[in-house]
C-alpha cells in the first residue's frame, strides 16, 4: 500500500517554507508606481465630482466619523441620490456655516447627533461649478 | 496615519478610497500588494513581468472602488487574486507559456549566507522548479490553497471555476508535485 502521508508530509515541508516566502515586499519603485496610479483614481473621482471628505486636522477620532460617515450614506441615501459636487469639510470653527441651510439635519432628522458625533462642528461647502 | 483607520477593514478601507481619502490607498496597497506580486511572480517566474501585472491589478482594483459592493461574495484581497490569475494566464498565452517559468529566474540567486538560508532557498527553489512543471490551472490552485492560504471557495472565485474543479486541480497538482520531490528530500534537508 502506498504511504500517501509521507508524501503528505513531505509537501507540506516545502509548503510551510513556502508560506514564509509567500508574500514578496515591493520594491520602493513599484509601490510608488502604485501610489501614483491611486491618486491619479483620485484624482479623476475629483474631478469629475464625486463626493469628497476630508477628515479633521485636529481632534476627534476619525473612526468614529467614518462609521458614522458609513451609517449616513446608508441613512441619508446621498449617494443614491447622486449629489455631486459636494466637499464636506469637519473642522472645528468657533460657528458653523451651513451653506446647505440646516438641509443636514433634514436628511438626518433626529438621527443627526447619533450618526455624526460632533455634528454641531460640522461644515457643509458646496463646491461652486 | 490615523491609527484607527489600522482596525479597518479592507472592505471598508476600498469605500474611503473612493471617497479619495489618500491614507486608505497607502493601507491597501501595504496590505495587498505583497501578496499579489508573490502570487503573480510564482505564476509567472519573472519579477519584471511579476511587477507589471502586480501593478495593473492593483489599478484594477483602483478603478473597481467606486462600486465596490461592502457586503459582496469577494473580498478585496480574493477579488485581487482573481485578477492577477487572469492576466497571469493572459500573459502566459500571448508568450506562448503554458507551463514553465523562465529559466533563468532563480528565486535563490541572492539568499545570502549561513547555511539555513542556503538550505531554505533551496527548498523553495526545487519547489518552484516542481511548480514550473505543473499546467497553468492546476499552478495556481496549488499555490492559492497551500501557500497563500486561500480556501476551496475563494479560489473558486479568484480561478472563477467551481469548487470540485479546485479539489479536482489542487489533488492533481499535489500528486505531481510530490513525485516531482520525493527523490529530493534528502538532498535538500528534509530526510529521515
Amino acid at each position: 500500500m502506498v504511504d500517501d502521508s509521507k508524501k503528505e508530509d513531505g509537501l507540506e515541508m516545502f509548503f510551510a517554507e513556502a508560506q514564509a516566502d509567500a508574500a514578496r515586499n515591493p520594491s520602493n519603485d513599484l509601490m510608488a508606481r502604485v501610489l501614483a496610479d491611486a491618486a491619479d483614481v483620485q484624482a479623476v473621482s475629483l474631478a469629475q465630482g464625486v463626493m469628497v471628505m476630508t477628515p479633521a486636522a485636529t481632534g476627534g477620532g476619525v473612526a468614529g466619523l467614518l462609521s458614522a460617515i458609513g451609517g449616513w450614506f446608508g441613512a441619508s441615501g446621498v449617494v443614491a441620490a447622486g449629489l455631486t459636487g459636494l466637499v464636506m469639510g469637519f473642522y472645528l470653527p468657533d460657528q458653523i456655516d451651513t451653506v446647505l441651510n440646516g438641509q443636514v439635519s433634514s436628511i438626518l432628522g433626529e438621527d443627526a447627533a447619533n450618526l455624526l458625533p460632533g455634528f454641531e462642528t460640522l461644515t457643509l461647502t458646496a463646491m461652486a461649478e | 496615519m490615523d491609527p484607527d483607520i489600522e482596525t479597518l477593514d479592507d472592505d471598508a478601507l476600498m469605500v474611503l478610497f473612493a471617497n479619495a481619502d489618500p491614507s486608505a490607498a497607502k493601507l491597501l496597497t501595504t496590505r495587498l500588494l505583497p501578496r499579489a506580486l508573490g502570487h503573480a511572480l510564482r505564476v509567472l517566474g519573472n519579477e519584471a513581468e511579476a511587477e507589471d501585472v502586480a501593478q495593473e491589478a492593483m489599478l484594477k482594483l483602483w478603478n473597481a472602488a467606486k462600486d465596490w459592493d461592502q457586503g459582496g461574495a469577494a473580498r478585496p484581497s480574493t477579488w485581487l487574486y482573481r485578477v492577477v490569475a487572469n492576466l497571469c494566464v493572459d500573459r502566459l498565452r500571448k508568450s506562448g507559456r503554458s507551463v514553465g517559468m523562465d529559466p533563468d529566474f532563480d528565486p535563490a540567486d541572492d539568499a545570502p549566507g549561513p547555511l539555513e538560508a542556503l538550505e531554505h532557498s533551496g527548498r523553495l527553489a526545487a519547489l518552484d522548479g516542481a511548480l514550473a512543471k505543473l499546467p497553468e490551472r492546476q499552478r495556481q490552485a496549488v499555490v492559492l490553497r497551500h501557500i497563500e492560504g486561500l480556501s476551496n471557495p475563494e479560489i473558486a472565485l479568484a480561478l472563477d471555476i467551481g469548487v470540485e474543479a479546485v479539489e479536482s486541480l489542487t489533488a492533481r497538482g499535489k500528486r505531481a508535485l510530490a513525485a516531482a520531490l520525493q527523490g529530493q528530500k534528502e538532498a535538500l534537508g528534509y530526510g529521515g
